[in-house]
């Protein structure tokens, strides 16, 4: 920690000498694209928010009206509670990766066979992957074909299809597709911890789940939290090709994210002005999510530098 | 219990757990390479019969040949264009000191966190405008931007540990200025670091869909491979069978690549821990 910090000093204290020809062709290119691509769209978008936006045609000055419509739109409430009841996944999200992370620590055979088999789906397309669960859910298909065979057919099931069963569907099918790389991540976090903590635990006669909550997680406390913000706002950002392929966003909305409805408002409805309102709605709430999480990084420090104390204070 | 009974007791679990994640891709092979009698008798079987049907089917009908070619230019103009800009970001970034270059490299690197829905439509307005849709370059640079945040991140991060400030003072008292630096000491040194990013640019740009769905969407001859067959799903002359086999080529690259560079792709998302 102190000589990282005395890296950073010194790195600051050395002076930059960059020059213009440095800022021309080395930044420049990386700003101005994402200047190009992120900033000035979001900016357009947000302006456009605020008139009834006909591309190709006149848009009107409409002041806020497309949130007013928004706000009052039952629909967008819909999809919103959606977004939040996707988000009861994250207790799964980080703690099923978590376990097994720590499972393959130690004795157990080919644990590199296995975080490879359970990385797979990080590399596949989501909407490839979607395509090919759509068709292994589909009611009367191999799942449900299956369960009949085994004598199961109570839970053969209409996964994708019933408005109540497809949200929980879609929450495990983001656990597999993100399970792998969460045990990755934190697999590497505990390779980086002193492994005598582990031994210390195991002679004062601590289980596997005591270890695993009271030696393991606290040890890679960050990694956990970085990994837990990290999946909600995967939430938000990248839901849209598993809606897209698996569900369309139904039946109905019941399946529909943010990011999807704005698509569908732009590409198939064509309500410019809505969507782009929408769109600032989906940022602003984007923002928002990180900076609790920011919040809830700093806590979480501050309380395991106090619990470090206290455990330098015992003795 | 045991040290034993414990180890067979864990390895049990983990390929319990393995199971869900092989099953769907051996239903896939499967369902692409039996007969449609067999399938129909028995969706969730294990087929009886072997054909190349459903996939030269898919292949025609799809034209998957034509779509693999546009992904791997899409691919490829991503790749460069991303890694290329985040490389010499990276290291301006590690030259530059000071508060403003230290604020844009926080924008610059957080514009991860702005939905591409929201800027990739605007972005879409404008290039239709322009009739600037149905190009291949164009949605690979897009592409290629779209994941320039992460990788600015990722680079910049790896010349915080290699880069170090006595490595750069050296260079300097050897009379070598920013581009020599550049050449003979950053690239050299960012090559790990590189090959993650080119990597991850292409597993995500082979596997995007929503940028396709929208650039590319107008003219089938540009379709890519995800596009090509997801769109399948909503032809009536193509069948569950065919959707299964062009679902099995579009994955078939990803494999390849996963197989080949599944180090620097760890290392990747691996970068998501390293703060």
């Amino acid at each position: 920690m102190t000589s990282a910090t005395a890296t950073g000093r010194a790195a600051r204290r050395r002076p930059s000498r960059t020059g213009v020809a440095g800022v021309l062709v080395l930044v420049a290119p990386v700003a101005l694209l994402e200047a190009a691509l992120f900033f000035a769209p979001l900016v357009y978008v947000a302006v456009r928010s605020f008139y009834d936006w006909q591309p190709g045609g006149v848009s009107t000055f409409n002041g806020v009206a497309n949130y007013v419509e928004l706000f009052t739109d039952p629909e967008f409430w819909q999809v919103v509670g959606n977004q939040l009841f996707y988000l009861l996944g994250l207790p799964l999200w980080v703690i099923a990766p978590l376990i097994v992370a720590y499972m393959l620590r130690e004795r157990v055979a080919l644990p590199g066979l296995w975080r490879s088999i359970y990385f797979f789906p990080a590399v596949m397309s989501p909407a490839i992957v979607g395509l090919v669960f759509r068709s292994l859910l589909s009611t009367g298909g191999p799942v449900d074909s299956f369960l009949d065979r085994i004598g199961l057919d109570a839970l053969a099931l209409p996964w994708l299809t019933d408005q109540n069963l497809v949200k929980p569907v879609i929450i495990v099918l983001v656990l597999w597709a993100g399970f792998g790389t969460g045990v990755l991540i934190f697999a590497s976090a505990l390779g980086a911890v002193p492994q005598e903590i582990f031994e210390a635990a195991r002679l004062d006669g601590a289980g596997f789940w005591r270890e695993l909550w009271d030696i393991a997680t606290p040890s890679i406390r960050p990694t956990v939290v970085l990994w837990t913000m990290f999946q909600v706002i995967s939430i938000f950002l990248f839901m849209f090709s598993w809606i897209y392929v698996l569900t369309g966003g139904g039946p109905g909305l019941a399946s529909t994210t943010l990011d999807f409805a704005i698509y569908q408002k732009f590409m198939r409805f064509g309500f410019f002005g809505s969507a782009a309102a929408e769109s600032v709605v989906l940022v602003i709430m984007i923002v928002l999510v990180a900076l609790i999480g920011l919040a809830v990084q700093r806590v979480s420090r501050a309380v395991a530098v106090r619990s470090a104390a206290r455990r330098e204070a015992r003795g | 219990m045991s040290l034993r009974g414990e180890r067979r007791l864990k390895t049990t679990i983990a390929a319990v757990i393995a199971v869900p994640f092989v099953l769907p891709f051996v239903f896939l092979i499967a369902t692409t390479f039996r007969t449609r009698d067999d399938y129909i008798s028995d969706p969730g079987g294990l087929p009886r019969s072997f054909t190349w049907d459903n996939l030269t089917a898919a292949w025609t009908q799809a034209d998957l040949g034509r779509a693999l070619v546009n992904t791997l230019i899409v691919c490829l103009v991503a790749c460069v264009v991303c890694a290329v800009t985040a490389l010499t970001g990276a290291y301006w970034f590690r030259l530059a000191s000071g508060r403003v270059s230290g604020g844009l490299r926080w924008l610059l690197v957080s514009a991860y966190a702005i939905p591409m829905i929201a800027w990739l439509i605007p972005v879409f307005v404008i290039l239709a405008n322009g009739g600037l849709t149905g190009n291949l370059v164009i949605a690979g640079i897009v592409n290629g931007v779209s994941s320039l945040p992460f990788a600015l991140y990722l680079v910049h991060t790896f010349y915080g540990q290699v880069l170090t400030p006595e490595l750069l003072e050296a260079a300097t008292l050897d009379g070598a200025g920013i581009f020599r630096t550049f050449r003979s000491i950053a690239v050299p040194l960012a090559l790990p670091a590189l090959a993650s990013v080119v990597a991850l640019v292409f597993v995500w740009t082979f596997g995007d869909l929503l940028v396709a769905a929208t650039l590319l969407q107008e003219d089938p001859s540009v379709y890519t491979i995800t596009l090509a067959a997801t769109s399948l799903s909503t032809r009536e002359d193509v069948n569950l069978q065919g959707q299964a086999a062009a679902a099995l080529v579009a994955l078939l690259p990803t494999l390849i690549v996963f197989v080949a560079a599944q180090k620097a792709l760890a290392k990747g998302f691996g970068g998501v821990s390293e703060k």
